[in-house]
């Protein structure tokens, strides 16, 4: 059963600053990319215990700061090696200038 | 890196000479000179030669590896995602711990514990904890570049289901290096290439690593301290015997053709040794009485320079890995195989014949107690000189047993090779 | 091995006990006609490194298929081996029986040590035993004894059976 969860006010939200949030079991990160939000799974796939979210953020790929295992932020498609498996991708909606992601 | 023999602290052995009499003489002082043996590694095992590692049917699936050894250093044999085989030296780039801990196993890729930096099957540097730093500090040079820290990576070559590795740049291709008899002894006794293991042996000698190799280029002593061959015909003083140095005396072979029909019986010159045990019958034959699978009657054993030995007994095949631990200590490891061919009888007999070998084996007992024996003399004599005359004082091939001329043929390589 | 051990049969914990340390006795004696004595006509006697044993090859460091295999060793021991002389004794422990299956109906720990006449004692081989054991005229027998050594490699030699 999916429900919307508040995130953060966008203008509060920093470009190359994710925001790492958990919903139950589920870890993810919210990333901001200009007037937009995107969120996808903040557990390696590679090394399940590291935060994609304590990575580096280039533009719209996250890099894991385990391995370097990247990430598309928008998508949360691996990019390459090590990690072999993407990462989810939970949808997104800012209302009133509020992101709120449904898991 | 490596300092130059010139930089080193003179050892020793730099300042002996070798006998006069050449290769008709061995002094005991090469069997236990510690900085000896690191210019042996130098020269033999870790140089321009190749060394056996493993089989292909080892590692089937991608991402599948076995730790193995070339000469002292650690290797992992390892299938990438392509279907080839890498050979990586199991030697951080990092700090040079050990990345791989098991003897087996299947893996995506290989994080080394200490400091989790993380290769591909090939051994490329993927990636390191922290490399950006952590909270804005720490963190990799700027400059550091992983494709110049990947794992040591050995040249490899493959052929009939074997895996061959050098860290030499300069070795020469397998071909050569093997050269054309034992090329076609390797295709003789591995066949079809498809290998079937059947398991491994393993026992520590506490010898030096040539007394071993010696002794497996040491046709001489077979009739004489392994009672147990010549009590079942497994070798007869008329068996017709080629010993064959080739390549200066880098290989050696010992072939000898046998008949099915006299396997298990005695002539009359047998019959008058010393060793020979004439009240000794077995109560279950089938450990002496081998079926002519290569169709030539012939029993081919060879020793290719500097680490294994490839053993035919009858149908007992088995590839001996001689691992140098130290100048007095050598780990033999025995992988005994088959082929995907073999019906059950054929099985049950390699598995049957085996009890002739390895560290239990009715006829290698002999040499690994007579070998660990050796070393502590070796070592309180230094200056003793062992004489190798027998069959002559040439590296000629003989067709004989009665013969030293492999170990010579082994001592005229190993001289030239190592300035001595 | 379709032979199941009958309830009435089935031996005791202290019989088992008793068993395993005449085993163990009879060997460390020297006694090797009497260990041959232990087995059935159609045993399987395995020495087998833990490597071998857990990767399911099938190469053992010994192995005797039937009584004949058994009293051949103990035949090529004497008469033609050449090696060092020495002592062996043997530490069985841990013994567990249990029910039945096709899997061993006992297993042991065992350690055996190794003393030459001129240097120190050392551990040569430590692993376990992996039974069955049968009832044949009153006596128990070794259908089939499997030793298996957690060593990675045996140091020189192994002479004696395990």
């Amino acid at each position: 059963m999916s429900q919307w969860h508040r995130a953060a006010s966008l203008d509060e939200m920093q470009e190359g600053e994710p925001l790492a949030m958990q919903v139950g079991e589920v870890a993810l990160a919210v990333y901001k990319l200009g007037c937009e939000a995107h969120a996808i799974g903040d557990l390696c796939p590679h090394q399940k215990d590291v935060k994609l979210s304590d990575g580096f953020v280039d533009g719209d790929v996250v890099e894991c700061p385990m391995h370097q295992s990247c990430f598309d932020i928008r998508t949360g498609k691996v990019m390459g090696p090590p990690a072999r498996e993407d990462v989810p991708s939970y949808p997104v909606k800012i209302e009133d200038g509020v992101v709120y992601v449904e898991v | 890196m490596n300092t130059t023999v010139s930089e080193a602290p003179v050892s020793t052995w730099q300042a002996r000479r070798w006998p006069q009499e050449r290769e008709a003489r061995i002094p005991a002082w090469i069997y236990s000179d510690p900085l000896l043996f690191q210019r042996e590694m130098e020269v033999f095992h870790h140089g321009p030669t190749w060394n056996f590692v493993g089989l292909e049917c080892e590692v089937p699936a991608a991402g599948a590896y076995k730790r193995s050894w070339v000469g002292t250093k650690s290797v992992l044999m390892v299938r990438d995602e392509e279907g080839g085989i890498q050979v990586l030296e199991n030697r951080c780039a990092h700090r040079g711990a050990p990345i791989c801990w098991e003897n087996k196993g299947v893996v995506k890729d290989f994080t080394c514990p200490y400091h989790h930096w993380n290769y591909d099957l090939c051994g490329n540097l993927q990636g390191l904890p922290f490399l950006r730093g952590a909270m804005g500090k720490g963190g990799m040079p700027r400059d550091f570049r992983k494709d110049q820290h990947g794992l040591r990576r050995l040249r490899v070559a493959t052929r009939r289901g074997l895996v061959w590795a050098t860290f030499g740049d300069a070795t020469p291709d397998l071909e050569s290096y093997m050269g054309e008899e034992i090329l076609a002894l390797l295709d003789r006794t591995l066949g079809s290439g498809r290998l079937r293991l059947l398991g491994y042996n393993r026992q520590l000698l506490p010898c030096n690593w040539k007394l071993y190799l010696e002794n497996s280029r040491d046709p001489y002593h077979a009739t004489l301290l392994h009672s147990f061959f010549l009590t079942f015909g497994l070798l007869r003083t008329d068996t017709a015997f080629r010993a064959v140095p080739t390549l200066g005396g880098r290989h050696a072979i010992m072939a000898s053709t046998y008949s099915a029909a006299t396997a298990g019986t005695q002539n009359e010159v047998t019959k008058q040794l010393a060793s020979l045990k004439t009240d000794f019958v077995l109560q279950d034959m089938d450990v002496v009485k081998p079926v002519d699978e290569f169709g030539d009657s012939s029993m081919i054993n060879f020793s290719v320079l500097p680490s294994v030995f490839f053993q035919q007994h009858g149908n007992s095949l088995a590839i001996r890995h001689i691992i140098p631990k130290s100048e007095s200590s050598t780990e033999l490891s025995w992988t005994h195989y088959g082929f995907a061919e073999d019906d059950p009888a054929m099985h049950e007999r390699r598995i049957k014949q085996a009890n002739l070998m390895g560290p239990a084996g009715y006829v290698a007992v002999d040499d690994s107690e007579v070998l660990a024996q050796m070393q502590p003399v070796a070592e309180s004599a230094p200056d003793s000189v062992q004489v190798v005359e027998m069959g002559g004082r040439d590296v000629a091939a003989q067709e004989t047993m009665v013969t030293e001329a492999l170990i010579r043929g082994f001592y005229a390589y190993y001289r030239e090779k190592m300035g001595l | 091995m379709s032979r199941q051990d009958s309830g009435a049969d089935a031996p005791t914990r202290a019989q088992l006990r008793d068993f395993y340390d005449d085993y163990a006795l009879a060997l460390d004696d020297g006694d090797l006609d009497r260990w041959t004595t232990f087995f059935t006509d159609d045993c399987l006697y395995r020495v087998v490194s833990r490597e071998n044993f857990q990767e399911g090859l099938p190469l053992c460091t010994m192995e005797c298929r039937g009584i004949a295999m058994v009293r051949d060793r103990v035949a090529a021991l004497r008469e033609t081996t050449v090696f060092e002389p020495r002592t062996l004794r043997r530490m069985v422990s841990c013994l567990r029986v249990n029910e039945g299956g096709q899997g061993a109906s006992s297993q042991a720990n065992f350690a055996l040590y190794e003393s030459m006449s001129d240097r120190e004692t050392h551990l040569l081989l430590v692993g376990r035993y992996l039974d069955r054991v049968v009832r044949q005229g009153g006596e128990l027998k070794f259908r089939e004894r499997v030793c298996v050594y957690d060593n990675y490699r045996i140091r020189t030699s192994l002479v004696y059976p395990v």
